[in-house]
């Protein structure tokens, strides 16, 4: 293989990344008319068919179709990725911001941050699921506020370097207003290593709310989510291994093509600003 | 060298007393009455009443504070609602399979890991490097409790190599052929994480092949293993070393998800436990133990960045 | 001064870029006599510093390759040997030294560690012998109390100081080429004229060549015997120093010339060279130069022009002196 062609085997795969977000995406928009039965009709005279019979994907302990509840979890893993997402970015780039570009604020601040760093996302996130309850929108306020501080830390370290550039310093002379300068200059100069970072957090979370779902801590057992789908087929390893590879891939393939398409990103991004994104 | 040592064992004090309140705090999330949750709705008023005394709800919430802290200062964690025993006796039982696990998972991690990294990144580029890139990247997209299912399934149940769920302990049998049962837990705890540290380790090595000094080096007639084993590798280091930091944590979050899918007696299966028992004097005196290891680690990682940049020593 | 060192001969350097290849050097050839400082003298990006990578097989890989021509060092041709041969050549008999001292020394190892590590990686010599001839070199290149400084990390010593290291590092065994690419293009003016009579001391001493790499005319008009002017990845004027100096020929040269300040002459304003350096994959199909030059006429821009020589070791690639 030469070069030129390895390189645009590289783009190709992260591009199957992008087709495969798209797809999900409209998936999970379109999931009642994909799925060939609701995820929730309970069917016991079909109990535990292997694929290709009544169910394209078989059916589970309950006789539930294994395909219908796949689709729809496509739905619910989305819905809660894009929710840690959204929390996490937004809170995170406020705490990063602030205690980077306030000093007097960042030493109480960045302490605390590295103080949460001490706690395993996945072990605070069960611990506040335990205490608010199982629950979609708990389950993101939990995993959510465990991505907050990594998110909060790469913002600041880039805030630290951008606040040193020239611009900066003559918007600063210029008589600019520090939240103007913050919202104005530093946060638009991040945008793309944010992006890139919320891409990560997106796949990571996705393993974490599969995690919590599998343990019995996550969203209720009725909604249909890959985890969910996961910790009831557990039983049936051996009896029905279809109930574990088909939400196996679903969530392998999705969190390989946000990785992927973080990596791609991140390949586009400026080296200087690369340096401080956690990713895989 | 002493100096910074001691130093830095100062700076961790706010931090612990930090992650303390934190953790503490807990507790006083829990909406309603924490006493009544905790005992479930089965339990009658009197017996509310006396966990309520006992756990000193009754008081403010610093003066609880202070009396908990001091009893953690001592090394009394508090009382396990389910087990009614000292927590810290209750995380000692569990102990002994989780630190096994952490161990055999990061020495895997670690022979694994940082080999393939550098090799990858001396290849730079090869198929080889394209071939581990991919497959690191995979690795990294598994659901640990997954790969722990599949592996189960096929090296378990199919081939019959390993034990399937379960670790009768080794302290007390004094048998160590028992470690068979945990080969296959430390194996699935370390694949994401071993991925993690090849992707870590090689594109430090490839940061640090840009460097003059390695220039230097090759302008020197160093031959390349040379060049890149005492120059470029050794420089890496400490990206590499910083990151098992991290790793820990990972490897705690891993070893919850891991315990449970292999049926162990360890720490991690005993939070899901506890959690699903609300037993949160236990849950807090686990997370005060992981925290408190975790800065450990951490100050051992920045006691070795001391020993690897003599920069750092001098300062 | 008897005798060439190391004879360049139509070198043609490669990189890829997105459409075709490139060509950093393309095409140069030089002669470096024993015992002489030669100048390489020209804009960032003109090729100087890939020719001297390409003369120490340091070309960045896999990117870079050469494409063409030979280096015939005492009488052996340097490209296409065993990568391990190459690398016993680099360090005893030529050497090199880089412009940033700041970050050209490994911060993990104490500079005698250093010295000791490329002498040994030469000679098989114990330590102890290693290290007496460190502690000889620092004392050569001016480190006072070497015996003390031997142990000390690079970050310990001030840039001038570290060049200094460099220095006796490169020349520990005694090469017979020294290659010095920008050496005090970093460093302080008053340090910068320390390290020069420094390096031309030792290369008397030593009966060494100096290839001095610099975009600073000034530095040459007092530091080399000879001087080339490269543009574009070719040399354009190649001259003895006090010929050049005196009598510049090509159209590229004398504007180099009139953009150093002088002390005297008194209020001329300062000459400047007109356009920009073309982009490497840019590159106009005749004369190099043709765009930027007041002087050009009518076969410069379609036909490149050889180098004609003018009198004694002076020669000269423009139309202007075709015979």
């Amino acid at each position: 293989m030469n070069k030129k062609y390895r390189f645009l085997f590289r783009r190709k795969i992260a591009l199957l990344g992008f087709l495969f977000i798209t797809a999900l995406i409209f998936t999970a928009i379109a999931a009642p008319f994909l799925a060939r039965v609701s995820p929730l009709t309970l069917d016991p005279a079909n109990k535990l068919i292997p694929p290709g019979g009544v169910a394209l994907l078989g059916t589970d302990n309950f006789g539930r179709d294994v395909a219908s509840r796949a689709i729809y979890g496509a739905r619910t893993s989305l819905v809660g990725g894009f929710g840690v997402v959204v929390l996490s970015t937004g809170l995170g780039v406020l705490t990063g911001a602030v205690a980077g570009y306030f000093r007097r604020l960042e030493p109480f601040l960045m302490r605390i941050i590295d103080v949460m760093m001490a706690f395993p996302p996945l072990l605070l996130a069960l611990v506040l699921v335990s205490i608010f309850g199982r629950g979609m929108v708990n389950v993101i306020i939990a995993v959510g506020a465990t991505y907050l501080t990594r998110t909060a830390r790469v913002v600041y370290a880039l805030t630290l370097k951008i606040r040193t550039e020239p611009y900066i310093e003559a918007a600063t002379a210029g008589g600019v207003k520090p939240f103007a300068i913050v919202l104005r200059h530093i946060l638009p100069n991040m945008l793309s290593p944010i992006i890139v970072q919320s891409t990560f957090t997106f796949a990571f979370s996705l393993l974490d709310l599969a995690a919590l779902d599998f343990l019995g801590l996550g969203i209720p057992p009725a909604i249909p989510s890959w985890g969910n789908m996961l910790s009831e087929g557990r039983m049936y390893l051996t009896r029905a291994p279809w109930l574990l590879l088909c939400p196996g891939a679903c969530i392998v393939l999705t969190v390989l093509s946000f990785n992927l398409a973080g990596d791609a990103l991140r390949d586009r991004l400026d080296p200087q600003l690369r340096r401080n994104i956690e990713g895989v | 060298m002493l100096a910074y040592t001691v130093r830095r064992i100062f700076g961790m004090i706010p931090s612990l007393l930090l992650a303390s309140v934190i953790v503490f705090s807990f507790i006083h999330l829990i909406p309603g009455d924490p006493a009544q949750m905790m005992l479930g709705d089965l339990a009658t008023p009197s017996q509310v009443d006396a966990l309520r005394e006992a756990m000193g709800l009754n008081r403010p919430f610093y003066v609880q504070y202070f009396i908990w802290l001091s009893g953690v200062v001592r090394g009394d964690f508090g009382q396990s609602i389910f087990f009614n025993q000292p927590v810290l006796s209750v995380i000692a039982d569990r102990a002994e399979t989780s630190v096994l696990l952490a161990l055999l998972s990061i020495t895997i991690v670690i022979l694994i890991g940082i080999p393939v990294g550098v090799l990858s990144a001396i290849k730079h580029n090869s198929r080889l490097d394209q071939a581990v890139s991919a497959l690191s990247m995979f690795f990294a997209s598994i659901p640990t409790f997954w790969l722990g299912l599949n592996f189960m399934a096929l090296f378990s149940v199919t081939l019959g190599w390993f034990p399937t769920s379960g670790f009768p302990s080794i302290l007390q049998s004094g048998d160590w052929s028992n470690i068979r049962y945990l080969i296959l837990p430390a194996i699935t705890l370390a694949a994401p994480n071993s991925a993690l540290i090849v992707r870590l380790t090689r594109s430090s090595m490839l940061d640090v092949s840009n460097a003059d000094y390695v220039k230097t080096a090759r302008a020197k007639g160093l031959l390349d293993w040379r060049v890149n084993m005492r120059h470029i590798f050794r420089n890496s280091l400490v990206a590499v070393v910083s990151a098992l930091g991290f790793t820990f944590v990972a490897l705690v979050a891993g070893a919850v998800v891991t315990e449970t899918v292999f049926s162990l007696p360890g720490v991690g299966r005993l939070v899901v436990e506890s959690l699903l028992r609300r037993d949160y004097p236990t849950i807090q005196g686990i997370i005060l133990v992981v925290a408190f290891l975790y800065m450990a680690i951490n100050l051992l990682v920045d006691l070795s960045f001391a020993l690897l940049d003599p920069r750092i020593r001098y300062s | 001064m008897a005798g060439d060192i190391v004879s360049i001969n139509n070198l043609r350097v490669s990189f890829p870029s997105e459409s075709a290849r490139i060509y950093p050097v393309d095409g140069v050839s030089l002669k470096i006599l024993k015992g002489e400082t030669l100048g390489l003298v020209g804009e960032s990006g003109c090729g100087k510093s890939m020719t001297s990578l390409a003369l120490m097989g340091l070309l960045p890989r896999p990117l870079g390759r050469v494409d063409g021509g030979e280096i015939i060092f005492k009488g052996r041709n340097l490209i296409g040997i065993a990568d391990a041969e190459m690398a016993k050549v680099r360090g005893r008999d030529i050497s090199m030294i880089f412009q940033d001292p700041m970050t050209s020394l490994n911060p993990v190892y104490t500079v005698g560690d250093q010295i000791i590590e490329a002498i040994q990686a030469h000679e098989r010599v114990p330590r102890t012998e290693a290290r007496r001839v460190a502690v000889d070199m620092l004392r050569k290149v001016g480190i006072p109390s070497p015996e003390k400084r031997i142990g000390d990390y690079p970050h310990l010593m001030s840039g001038g100081m570290r060049q200094r290291v460099m220095i006796a590092m490169a020349l520990s065994l005694k090469p017979e080429l020294l290659i010095a690419d920008e050496p005090t293009t970093a460093l302080d003016v008053t340090i910068q004229a320390q390290i020069l009579y420094l390096m031309n001391d030792l290369r008397r001493d030593l009966g060494m060549s100096i290839l001095l790499i610099t975009h600073n005319m000034g530095l040459v008009a007092e530091n080399a015997d000879r001087i080339a002017v490269m543009y574009a990845g070719r040399i354009l004027e190649e001259a003895p120093t006090k010929g050049l100096f005196a009598s510049p020929l090509h159209p590229y040269s004398r504007g180099l010339l009139d953009s150093i300040p002088r002390m005297t002459g008194g209020g001329d304003k300062l000459q400047s060279i007109p356009g920009m350096v073309p982009p490497l994959n840019d590159l106009p199909k005749g004369c190099k130069f043709f765009g930027r030059c007041a002087r050009s006429t009518e076969p410069c821009e379609t036909k490149e022009p050889p180098l004609f020589q003018k009198g004694e070791g002076h020669s000269v690639r423009c139309w202007l002196y075709e015979e």
